[in-house]
């Protein structure tokens, strides 16, 4: 009776393989930092509480997408960094479990119930600083000045030497389209584009790919997040990052509960622990170099220090929502992209 | 309608059995699906998902009817009466049990597919019995498995896409002119024209490549002919961005040629006076259009090779003999005689290459810079700034009309016309040589390709093997050490061994389902033969993002929950390559003389017992290479997978892309190479078997045609 015998032994072996698994439950991340960060965090954080963590690194925006996907039946527990606009939008559209953490008294104040909602959906686990780095030895081959300012990027002696992400493709470049707008008004924010488009090399899919590209001296200027570009300085290529004179946008690292999750408990510890000074100083360990807003965590040596730096008041509720997002994504679209260049 | 009794106590004797095994099933497997996946599970998690233990009555209901089924109650009754009662019961358990399922949110596990399976071949035994395929139980519960995997894994996704794009997922509003909002939106249009020209373009360069390979390979020396061969099956061993990930060494904006050109004409060059600014700065060419164009070209032209290259195989030597000795010259011959014989099989490869380069992804994702297509904005709807599954359902809906009616073109209207002149009648004679100025000028195409290619190859290979091409090009193993010496649970060792344990999974069941499907299509008639064969032709069709976009889509609710485990990357390869086995299939029995099947039923061999010991032997060749082609397909998968992957389930092509998305070509390259020289070596070996058993068909064919 071969067909009785084959589930049986099918039932044996599943029984067998999985026997070594036992922890005091279990948690799974979705995680958007960089893997090294990722994997580190879940490891540091799975053997102080013997809790079994699984985690899946996944693009903030395919994060989002995915929580959203799985709304009905939650397959994570815990959404563990990247841009905190998404998390917003998931706070907004009713996917994530409010929580408010004792562990938020340590976190700086902008920083402890920055998303959308306002109902404390998400924290800020640490902050990004949007800006551009140049190639160093490009530079001098090309015999150009060091850019300053945002505005100095429109020259026409950078034409073809600068690489920006493609804002429909990539959040980095969308914090950089609302920082403009932010900083000038919609329509001179678009007049820089359009300015700004004449000298772009590529815009390419991803947000750190400028700052790899710049790196490698494929680009003399890539925009992005500038603790991206603290990680190739630190690898020994050379490059030079810029706060724009102008002000800049930041991004804030979102940390959420999703809704519904299995293992509740424990997706509560590992947020408590994520904002708390051990937890934040992870990063710099792996190479990330956020600022941190835990204001007890040690604040990297390679971490842009924020006292030089001209901030401005980045409104996360207007620019995170759905509509303004598509208004100017759109907007973009139409205006500055089919120019030829 | 006859009913033998000993047939009748056979078929009750495997209702029976079918029925306890669904029993058993209930009472220790896991009938509910596991939150972490069957292997991965803890035991208390599959102890609570044991069918009696799952506080739901769902469980219940096919339990309760296959016990029914077990006693059998009607027994008693007329045959006909009794077999009624069982096909309509088995049936309708089934579709009561996906509907419960759906309703109330319970993800089907091991134990509830056991269940449906023991249903439907519960229903295929009875309704064998009634007559339906000729009365064949192996061939009726085949066609109900076929049909339903058709159901389940190709129309019910799709539909699901569909269903995203006239319904708002949040309000759960119907929507029916949001697919019009979103074709006119802006970007649209121009990536559904870029996706058009580029696949034209690309179809036009391989097709003429194809056909010069083609001609240079039959009817000129044969000097080179094995060279050829390995540089045109090269491109189907590497996965596909690959190819792109070469061009981007070679022509990017710290490739070979901008390194060279700026040490030459570049600021402070050698050709450049002193003090003088240059005349060449880094260009970016690469990225767009051009760059596209050249990657699908070098990987698609080997489709086009071995599409012609198939049919001049075709061409009876005898009608170019005849034109000759009418005097006709060489030029003329060809010119009147050979290729209008050709003509179906250029449009044929035509057709596939804008078919192909519609649903490529990879190349368009790294090579594109500005330049959208559809299968890229598919892609970044979803994971981009947008987030959009609407959008995304819109564009993947075009996209796959657009293949869907290139592919009924390609199969109505030219696959009928064929010019086969192969004949019983033994064809004798010589394959006339090409007119000497055109045998040059094809070798000079053939030469140039092959060199392309190898200085192509050469740099995936030293590209893993230098610091950082483009700054430093000091050997080093570091890369290759990152890759594989940090132990099996770290650097490229686990999404290697996943991939090749997925595809080794996956390929034997490709191959079997498409022969299955083949030969159900091709010899049975019978009710509901249209949804197979529309289900079949939807799987050539479907673009790779579109599959992956209806998986996430389709399988991450109840009934069939299927997101974040291995099981779905396993499914998606099979019914992503099936085409392969059906294609494969398809081929293989036309050589095979159906007499010889009917020989063995005649003689009261069942079909199981016919297809095991008649077709299976015939169809060998055939089931080797289709599962061959598949696990390739299957290593280097990368549209689909793409949307599907998690940490667990990573893959080698997922794993090389994340790299190249840090910019960490080196370590891409290296990884590249690696899974090249795997399948090199792989089909090689296979090559070997296979070149061995095509002789063996030769002899079938032969024998079918005497």
């Amino acid at each position: 009776m071969k067909r009785f015998l084959i589930p049986l032994a099918a039932s044996v072996a599943v029984l067998a393989s999985v026997s070594s698994a036992s922890a005091a439950g279990r948690l799974v991340v979705y995680c958007s930092a960089l893997p090294d960060w990722c994997e580190k965090a879940v490891e540091t954080f799975g053997k102080a509480h013997d809790v079994k963590v699984s985690m899946t690194p996944i693009g903030s925006g395919s994060g989002y997408a995915r929580i959203l996907a799985e709304k009905d039946n939650p397959q994570a527990d815990v959404w563990y960094g990247g841009t905190l606009d998404p998390h917003s939008q998931a706070g907004v559209n009713g996917l994530l479990e409010a929580y408010q953490s004792p562990m938020l008294k340590e976190i700086a104040e902008p920083y402890r119930n920055p998303a959308t909602s306002k109902g404390h959906h998400s924290a800020g686990i640490y902050v990004g600083i949007l800006g551009f780095s140049y190639n160093t030895e490009v530079l001098k081959q090309q015999k150009l000045t060091a850019p300053a300012c945002w505005s100095d990027l429109t020259k026409p002696e950078y034409k073809g030497l600068i690489q920006m992400a493609n804002p429909e493709s990539s959040g980095t470049a969308y914090t950089a389209l609302a920082t403009y707008v932010q900083l000038w008004g919609e329509d001179k924010a678009f007049d820089y584009l359009k300015a700004l488009h004449k000298n772009i090399a590529q815009y390419t899919k991803s947000g750190s790919a400028p700052g790899t590209a710049t790196a490698r001296g494929e680009a003399l200027i890539g925009f992005g997040f500038l603790h991206d570009h603290a990680k190739e300085i630190k690898a020994g290529f050379p490059m030079k990052m810029v706060v724009p004179c102008e002000g800049t946008g930041y991004e804030i690292g979102g940390l959420s509960i999703i809704k519904g999750a299995r293992n509740m408990d424990n997706a509560k510890k590992f947020y408590d622990w994520a904002l708390s000074k051990e937890g934040q100083e992870v990063a710099a360990t792996t190479g990330s170099f956020q600022t941190p807003t835990n204001v007890n965590a040690k604040v990297p040596p390679e971490a842009i220090k924020m006292d030089g730096v001209k901030l401005i008041n980045y409104d996360f509720v207007k620019y995170g929502s759905e509509a303004t997002r598509n208004k100017l994504i759109d907007r973009w679209i139409k205006e500055v992209k089919p120019i030829e260049r | 309608m006859i009913i033998s009794t000993s047939d009748s106590a056979r078929t009750e004797r495997a209702i029976l059995a079918w029925s306890l095994a669904g029993l058993a099933a209930f009472a220790v497997l896991p009938w509910r699906a596991l939150d972490y996946g069957l292997f991965d599970a803890l035991p208390s998690e599959l102890w609570d998902a044991v069918g009696w233990r799952v506080a739901d009555w769902l469980p219940w209901l096919p339990t309760v009817v296959l016990a029914v089924l077990a006693v059998r109650p009607w027994r008693a009754a007329a045959p006909a009466l009794a077999y009624r009662i069982d096909a309509a019961l088995g049936g309708a358990a089934i579709l009561a049990l996906l509907a419960g399922a759906k309703i109330w949110g319970v993800p089907l596990g091991l134990a509830a597919a056991i269940q449906i399976t023991a249903l439907g071949a519960i229903a295929a035994l009875a309704a064998a019995r009634l007559g339906y395929v000729q009365g064949d139980g192996f061939m009726t519960g085949s066609i109900l498995l076929i049909a339903g995997l058709i159901a389940a894994f190709i129309l019910f996704p799709l539909s699901t896409i569909l269903i995203r794009v006239v319904v708002d997922f949040k309000t759960g509003e119907f929507t029916p002119f949001r697919f019009f909002e979103i074709v006119m939106s802006p970007g649209f249009g121009r990536a559904l024209w870029n996706s058009l020209v580029l696949a034209i373009a690309v179809a036009v360069s391989t097709t003429i490549l194809g056909l010069v390979f083609a001609l240079y390979a039959t009817r000129a020396t044969a000097r080179f002919r094995g060279l050829i061969r390995i540089f045109s099956i090269l491109p189907i061993i590497t996965p596909p961005f690959v190819v792109g990930l070469a061009l981007i060494l070679i022509f990017g904006r710290s490739g070979t040629i901008n390194d060279g050109l700026l040490a030459l004409f570049g600021s402070g060059g050698l050709l450049v006076p002193e003090g003088g600014s240059g005349w060449f700065q880094r260009s970016g060419y690469i990225y767009g259009f051009w760059g596209i164009f050249l990657a699908q070209t070098l990987a698609f032209t080997p489709v086009s090779y071995l599409v012609l290259h198939g049919l001049f195989g075709t061409i009876s030597p005898s009608l170019e003999e005849a034109s000759l000795t009418m005097r006709a010259s060489d030029w003329q011959t060809l010119r009147h005689v050979t290729f209008p014989l050709l003509r179906p099989g250029i449009a044929n490869a035509f057709l596939l290459s804008v078919i192909e380069s519609l649903a490529d992804f990879g190349n368009p994702l790294i090579l594109g810079g500005d330049y959208d297509v559809l299968s890229t904005e598919i892609y970044f709807s979803i994971v981009g700034a947008r987030l959009d599954y609407a959008r995304a359902g819109a564009l993947g809906l075009t996209l796959l009309a657009v293949s869907l009616a290139i592919f009924v073109i390609q199969n109505r209207w030219i696959g009928r016309k064929s010019y086969v002149t192969v004949t019983g009648k033994g064809g004798g004679g010589h394959l006339m040589p090409l007119p000497s100025w055109m045998q040059n000028s094809c070798g000079v195409v053939v030469y140039a390709w092959i060199a392309f290619t190898a200085v192509l190859y050469g740099s995936i290979f030293m590209g893993g093997l230098v610091a950082n091409w483009g700054a430093d090009y000091t050997p080093t193993f570091t890369h290759h050490a990152e890759l594989w010496a940090a132990g099996l649970n770290y650097g490229g060792w686990p999404s290697y061994l996943n991939t090749l344990k997925l595809a080794l999974i996956a390929a034997p069941l490709t191959a079997v389902l498409g022969i299955l499907i083949a030969y159900v299509t091709t010899r049975k008639r019978f009710v509901g033969r249209g949804l197979v064969d529309f289900g079949a032709m939807l799987s050539f069709a479907i673009p790779g993002t579109v599959m992956g976009v209806s998986y996430i889509l389709a399988f991450n609710v109840p009934p069939i929950q299927l997101t974040g485990t291995a099981l779905i990357l396993v499914v998606s390869f099979i019914f992503r390559n099936m085409p392969v086995g059906i294609r494969t299939g398809v081929s293989a029995l036309s050589q095979i003389d159906k007499s010889l099947e009917e020989a063995s039923l005649t003689q009261r061999a069942g079909s199981l017992r016919t297809i095991i010991s008649v077709v299976l032997p015939l169809l060998r060749p055939a089931i080797i290479s289709a599962s061959v082609y598949s696990f390739i397909r299957a290593m280097t998968a990368f549209s689909a997978v793409i949307f599907l992957v998690t940490a667990q389930t990573n893959v080698a092509t997922t794993y090389i892309l994340a790299r190249v998305e840090r910019g960490n070509y080196g370590v891409a390259v290296a990884y590249g190479s690696v899974l090249i020289l795997t399948m090199l070596i792989v089909s090689m070996l296979i090559d070997h078997f296979v070149g061995r058993s095509r002789v063996q068909r030769r002899v079938a064919l032969a024998g079918g045609n005497a």
